[in-house]
């Protein structure tokens, strides 16, 4: 069952409407566990299991740790609850990349030993549930929050169905405590719900999905293009890679405004961030946070040194790399995200331009020459992340970082207007005025606005984006990016 | 309590606002289409002007031959030059090139009625050994953007499956909504392709049945053997299940049949190709292939390996030189065959 089916539409205003019709909390509660497992179960089949796996391992591996009387036997269930969910994930994962992996390591070493690959179908949505099940556990390892008592709202925070294919990740304590209450669908969460799927519909069909043939069409054989080219695609993967996964997330935001089981922000204009950790506070957020949370910090985090920031950094980035697919690209994008990180840190209130530069830093032309760099280099890692091999990523680098001046008269058009574009751009943040109605337009929360204005207008809104849908859907629409991770 | 009194509950107005909404996004679609989209189509997409040709062409007391197929045979025939040979000959003959991109026989036969009403002398058949191995799958736009318009009879219909089938015959509700993948097209003839003509599509062709071609840049021999290296090799050991029974060998034989039911000639006309694609045909793929065009019972004409490879800008379609060359050797067929 796919967010942008008739299926899932019937299948939501059932929910709704049961919701609205149940007077007890507990009936409540159930009937989202069997509309989540229901769910899931049309999109993943058999593979049910996993989740109620992971479901009953982490809530009595949380309730024993709560129990158990020493530290070392806390962590000998924390130990052996990260084994038994994590080799559910690896298996799924990265059975097949290790065997790989390890039958290049043995041609190498000239043993004629090979291991067989096994046809293994990535359950969806594995990676999000098992990290907010693990979540759990380390909180209450950590002694940031008490076991839950009842195992239904255990399973319901594990299952529930808007976040369940492709997160956000959500916390336990961000969520159980919402369970206390009675389930009340409310007028204003219906109308910010409705505004942010269609928001969400919107950057992920329209967009999204109407950029991706044209990223794939380079990326399959960028061998021969341009660096034109080559910037350009990767400049829309970025743009596809962000609406595709924020459309998702906004979507599922929107589905739990409605309900009123709300999840967090995953996303915070992160092509906006003036600095590779601030695009990490910005990006995915709830995947950052817990990797800062139960992998940088306990590593020792930025409190042992120097080298030792660095090399956790670099640890901690490797894995979110890992995190995203089993293939090597991702393990390089992780550690470029890890490199990036570390030379920010390193260079950060360390190095001075002059005082006057550092003055024009500080202003908003500043802060918009902040801006493009840091997209510079983070769209050099989208290019890392989307190559399909180490060959095509080479050569797509050479093209990123050193620009061959091969331009069509159509592409010499477009790079004038881009240059224009952004002349003027500085040009009106000179003005204090501009500037600062500049900032406010993209700082302003606007599906708040918009899900704020009176009927008459949101129609206006509604009716627009639905009329892009209809018009601008692709007619074969790839699935969402992050299902695969 | 008066009824005019009540308040409506604001969850109910919400639900209520959003379901117009969405009734108006329809509504303005369907306008859309009607009012702009449909016609547009209808005048630039090649499928749907050829159709039109056929329906809207005027009878002549001049013999009328009609090129079709691929875009080998659109982007290499020029009616002009033609017309111009035949005229030298102290003959005279109306040509016309109505041949699609990535035509196959099978979607070919969408308009056989067509051509059949439009009663031509002559039809000649541009067919590439290819085009006889694949193109069983005809893309869904295509179908349906012709869908409710043709005539189809028994054999025909019998060739096509049933989804294929299911979309030559959608509700015309869902056909304007799948004709949405057009939209990008029309907005680029609105506005790239008026600032830069030929930069992005070639519409000034869609609409031309004498001299339908865009002039393009040669590739190099070198682009053009490393495009060749990467082409599968066609073999008849490889692909003889789609070879034996493949529908597009029946809708050939078909379509020929149907023609010369109807007192129209019939001409097969090989088409040619870059000698450094046809080097990835296999001789025996050759000869069955010809052997196969053998009992279609109608002269064909073999292109294929007739020009060298500085007659193609890429491995398939020919330049300026090679159409020219192209269109001459053409005429000579015709001038031969007006005589007989």
């Amino acid at each position: 069952m796919e967010f942008f089916s008739v299926e899932f539409a019937i299948f939501f205003i059932f929910v709704i409407v049961a919701l609205i019709a149940l007077q007890k909390q507990k009936f409540q509660h159930f009937l989202l566990i069997i509309a989540s497992y229901l769910f899931y179960w049309s999109t993943s089949d058999i593979f049910l299991v996993i989740l109620l796996f992971i479901t009953l391992i982490t809530f009595y591996a949380g309730d024993a740790i709560h129990k158990a009387g020493n530290t070392g036997r806390k962590k000998a269930i924390l130990i052996g609850v990260l084994v038994a969910s994590l080799s559910f994930l690896g298996f799924f994962k990265y059975y097949n990349f290790g065997i790989d992996n390890f039958n290049t390591l043995l041609q190498l070493l000239n043993i004629d030993t090979r291991f067989s690959f096994i046809s293994i179908f990535l359950p969806i949505g594995i990676s999000f549930y098992t990290f907010s099940g693990l979540s759990y556990v380390f909180d209450i390892y950590l002694g940031k929050i008490e076991p839950e008592e009842y195992l239904y709202k255990y399973a319901l925070f594990i299952s529930y169905f808007p976040h369940l294919l492709a997160g956000p990740i959500v916390r336990a304590g961000q969520f159980l405590p919402q369970l206390k209450h009675h389930i009340v669908i409310v007028p204003a969460g219906i109308k910010l719900g409705i505004t942010l799927i269609a928001w969400g519909f919107f950057k992920k069909i329209v967009i999204a999905d109407t950029i991706a043939p044209i990223v794939s069409a380079t990326f399959a054989d960028p061998q021969g293009s341009t660096s034109f080219t080559i910037i350009v695609a990767t400049v829309l993967f970025g743009i596809q890679i962000y609406c595709d996964f924020s459309g998702y997330i906004d979507i599922a935001l929107g589905c739990a405004h409605i309900i009123g089981l709300h999840l967090p922000e995953n996303f915070n204009r992160p092509y906006f961030s003036k600095s590779p950790t601030e695009f990490w506070r910005r990006w995915n957020i709830t995947l950052s946070s817990f990797i800062k949370d139960y992998v940088y910090i306990p590593l020792g985090g930025n409190r042992k040194g120097k080298v030792r920031t660095y090399v956790n950094l670099m640890a901690s980035m490797l894995l979110c790399g890992l995190w995203h697919g089993a293939a090597w690209n991702f393990v390089l994008w992780g550690g470029y995200q890890g490199a990036l990180l570390s030379l920010h840190k390193m260079i950060h209130n360390r190095i001075s331009f002059g005082k006057r530069v550092d003055q024009v830093l500080d202003t908003h032309s500043g802060l918009f020459i902040k801006i493009l760099i840091t997209q510079y280099f983070i769209f050099f890692g989208w290019l890392i992340f989307r190559c399909q091999n180490l060959q095509d990523m080479v050569y797509c680098a050479k093209k990123y970082l050193f620009i061959d001046f091969i331009f069509s008269r159509f592409e010499i058009l477009a790079i004038i207007i881009i240059i224009l574009t952004v002349v003027l751009f500085f040009i009106l943040l000179q003005n204090q005025k501009c500037a600062s109605c500049i900032v406010r337009l993209i700082s302003t929360d606007w599906i708040t606005t918009i899900s704020g204005l009176k009927l008459s207008h949101w129609f206006v809104y509604l009716w627009v984006i639905i009329l892009l849908l209809i018009m601008f859907s692709p007619s074969s629409r790839p699935e969402f990016i992050y299902f695969q991770f | 309590m008066k009824l005019s009194s009540r308040k409506i509950h604001p969850a109910i107005r919400i639900v209520a606002t959003a379901s117009f909404a969405i009734l108006c996004a329809f509504i303005c679609y369907f306008s859309f289409t009607a009012f702009f989209l449909n016609p547009w189509l209808e005048n630039n997409q090649r499928e749907l002007t050829v159709l039109n040709f056929y329906s809207h062409k005027n009878t002549s007391a001049v013999p009328e031959i009609f090129f079709i197929g691929t875009s080998q045979m659109k982007e290499g025939l020029d009616c002009y030059l033609i017309e111009d040979d035949v005229r030298a000959a102290n003959s005279s003959v109306l040509c016309y090139n109505l041949a699609v991109n990535a035509d196959t026989p099978l979607r070919r036969l969408t308009e056989l009625d067509a051509i059949i009403q439009a009663r031509p002398e002559i039809v000649v058949i541009g067919t590439d050994i290819r085009n006889m191995y694949s193109g069983e799958k005809i893309e869904e736009s295509r179908l349906i953007l012709v869908a409710n318009k043709i005539n189809l009879d028994a054999p025909s219909t019998e060739l096509f499956d049933a989804e294929q089938l299911g979309l030559l015959h959608v509700h015309p509700l869902e056909k304007d909504i799948a004709n949405r993948v057009y939209i990008v097209s029309y907005l680029n003839y609105l506005t790239i392709n008026k600032l830069a003509p030929n930069s992005v599509a070639d519409y000034e062709y869609r609409n031309n049945f004498k001299n339908p071609y865009k002039n393009v840049e040669n590739a190099s021999i070198e682009e053009k053997t490393a495009r060749a290296d990467s082409y599968d090799p066609v073999n008849d050991t490889v692909f003889s299940k789609n070879y034996g029974d493949s529908v597009n060998k029946l809708a050939l034989k078909h379509t020929i049949r149907e023609l010369q039911k109807n007192n129209i000639t019939v001409i097969i006309i090989e088409m040619p190709g870059d000698p450094l694609a046809m080097q990835k045909i296999s001789a025996t793929t050759k000869n069955n292939y010809f052997s196969f065009l053998n009992t279609t019972g109608v002269t064909y004409y073999n292109f294929q390996d007739r020009y060298p490879s500085t007659y193609f800008h890429d491995l398939s379609h020919m330049n300026v030189q090679g159409r020219t060359s192209f269109s001459h050797d053409i005429a000579q067929i015709i001038i031969q065959d007006v005589e007989q």
